[in-house]
């Protein structure tokens, strides 16, 4: 049986090795995290020690200036970038990174305007609270809802995870704001007393990926542990079980939880066991692989890979294991305005790849 | 023969503690799970208890090892150099030893590695595990050199 998977998944990856090629734009990132895409066709690339660069025409630009002071240590660092809807005219963007000292630290999130090579009008948005003593679990993600406002998921801090279940705090939740910071009057704990009203879901561990999708679902997923990495679909209000259930081990060896469900928390569409380790997620709607219109990526690190899901109505129906034959770890997964996907490798000399059809 | 038996003794000490501390590691888990409404029963405590036993043999284990070496050998030092009654100078290395390794981790890595150490009190039960390890060990060898 296990043979067969096997030869299965050979047959999968062989196939899909034909139908692209995968061209390297820039390399010398340092620890590439996020990308977006710009109207004039410019790309911005966040690093984790805290530079934002611009590649433009194939090469990389000096780092953008006057960026915050960011806190680079273990997992800690600048994280996401998100252009606002309205950045062609505003030129607006949205950044999420590691604020703080070793002693104390926090996700931060901040809006600015993009004007030629430096930010301008630079705003806090929003931090995360309490602050905590650890490079680790951060979260990060940003994504937009329809109606404009903020989504941000913050990680559990590795040795606060108890916290991800109590809702006087922002570790382990996904946060809900307006683009000024302020709080959204239906978010759904607004009028719960001792809750922090930013709360919009909660019960995550480190939450790596997030992705309103075109139909307007809300994807999320997560690392766990020594397994357990789950794909999410969220909804406001609801929690998502950790550290009280999950399908993954702590690092030492013990139980985390014996408990893989519980009344009151939703399970995960789908988990992993053993990790994958997600970080990068986008769905397709481009036009040069039309074979995988509605599917969604999920880049790998562990695995060294990018998942291609295949949806049905909100559920799994397979999983395609893609882009091993790089050997690298794939931090981030993007569709680009040209139909192509786009991969940041993560590594001290990482690389942006493009990934287009083959001739 | 009296190093056989040093060398028996040790893993015995070890073992005890490795037991000990993980027991407790357990139930400070399952506290916290109780803490988010789940309620738990004697057999799934019962089964968790052991699973993690035997689970955390390859790094709690190895852990303690380690740590109880590094601070006997500390505990013979300090007592050729300031004298005072072997099995005290055991019992306070057997002690200490458990809580500063992970501290240790925590200094070197930036995070606990056993839940129950992080917090005073979970550090103070594995404090105690690690003394009754020593205790076993001075039991064992009343007359050794370590």
């Amino acid at each position: 049986m296990l043979i067969r998977i096997a030869w299965l998944l050979f047959l999968c990856n062989a196939a899909s090795a034909a139908d692209y090629k995968i061209e390297t734009v820039v390399q010398g990132l340092s620890n590439p995290w996020a990308i977006v895409f710009l109207p004039d066709g410019d790309l911005l690339v966040t690093e984790r020690s805290g530079q934002l660069r611009r590649v433009s025409g194939g090469n990389l630009q000096a780092p953008i200036k006057n960026l915050p002071e960011v806190y680079a240590a273990g997992q800690a660092g600048l994280f996401d970038i998100l252009l606002d809807r309205k950045f062609a005219s505003n030129g607006r963007l949205y950044l999420s990174f590691a604020a703080g000292t070793a002693d104390a630290n926090a996700l931060r999130v901040i809006s600015a305007r993009l004007v030629k090579d430096q930010l301008v009008d630079i705003t806090e948005l929003f931090t995360a609270s309490p602050y905590k003593d650890t490079p680790h679990h951060f979260g990060g993600r940003l994504a937009l809802l329809p109606d404009q406002s903020l989504l941000i998921t913050v990680g559990d801090g590795f040795d606060y995870r108890k916290q991800a279940q109590l809702l006087d705090n922002h570790l382990g939740k996904v946060i809900r704001i307006h683009t000024d910071g302020t709080v959204p009057v239906d978010n759904p704990f607004v009028d719960r007393s001792g809750v922090l009203p930013e709360i919009w879901t909660y019960g995550y561990r480190n939450p790596q990926g997030l992705l309103v999708s075109a139909d307007g679902t809300v994807w999320l997923h997560e690392h766990g542990p020594k397994g357990g990495d789950e794909l999410n679909r969220i909804e406001p209000g609801l929690n998502y079980g950790w550290p009280a259930i999950t399908h993954g081990m702590d690092y030492s060896g013990a139980y985390v939880s014996p408990y893989t469900e519980a009344e009151g928390m939703q399970q995960p569409v789908v988990y992993w066991v053993p990790s994958i380790a997600p970080a990068g997620f986008c769905e397709y709607r481009g036009a040069a692989f039309p074979q995988w219109q509605g599917n969604l990526f999920i880049a790998a690190l562990a695995e060294k890979s990018v998942r291609r899901l295949v949806m049905k109505q909100a559920e799994v129906v397979t999983q395609e294991v893609l882009f091993t034959e790089l050997g690298e770890r794939i931090r981030e997964v993007r569709a680009g305005p040209d139909g192509y996907l786009y991969l940041l490798t993560d590594s001290a000399d990482g690389q942006l790849l493009r990934v287009s059809p083959a001739e | 023969m009296q190093k056989l038996k040093t060398i028996l003794a040790f893993f015995a000490a070890v073992s005890v503690a490795h037991l000990l501390t993980s027991i407790a590691g357990t139930q400070f888990v399952l506290a916290d799970i109780q803490g988010y409404g789940l309620t738990i029963s004697l057999p799934d405590r019962l089964a968790a208890t052991a699973h993690d036993i035997y689970g955390l043999i390859p790094v709690l284990l190895l852990l303690v090892a380690a740590a109880y070496l590094v601070a006997f050998l500390m505990a013979a030092l300090g007592r050729r150099l300031f004298g005072g009654q072997r099995q005290y100078w055991l019992r306070v290395a057997g002690f200490t030893s458990l809580p500063v390794a992970m501290v240790l981790i925590k200094w070197v890595m930036g995070i606990t590695p056993f839940a129950a150490a992080g917090t005073s009190a979970g550090l103070l039960l594995i404090a105690f595990s690690g003394l009754v390890g020593a205790w076993v060990f001075t039991l064992l060898t009343p007359t050794g050199e370590a």
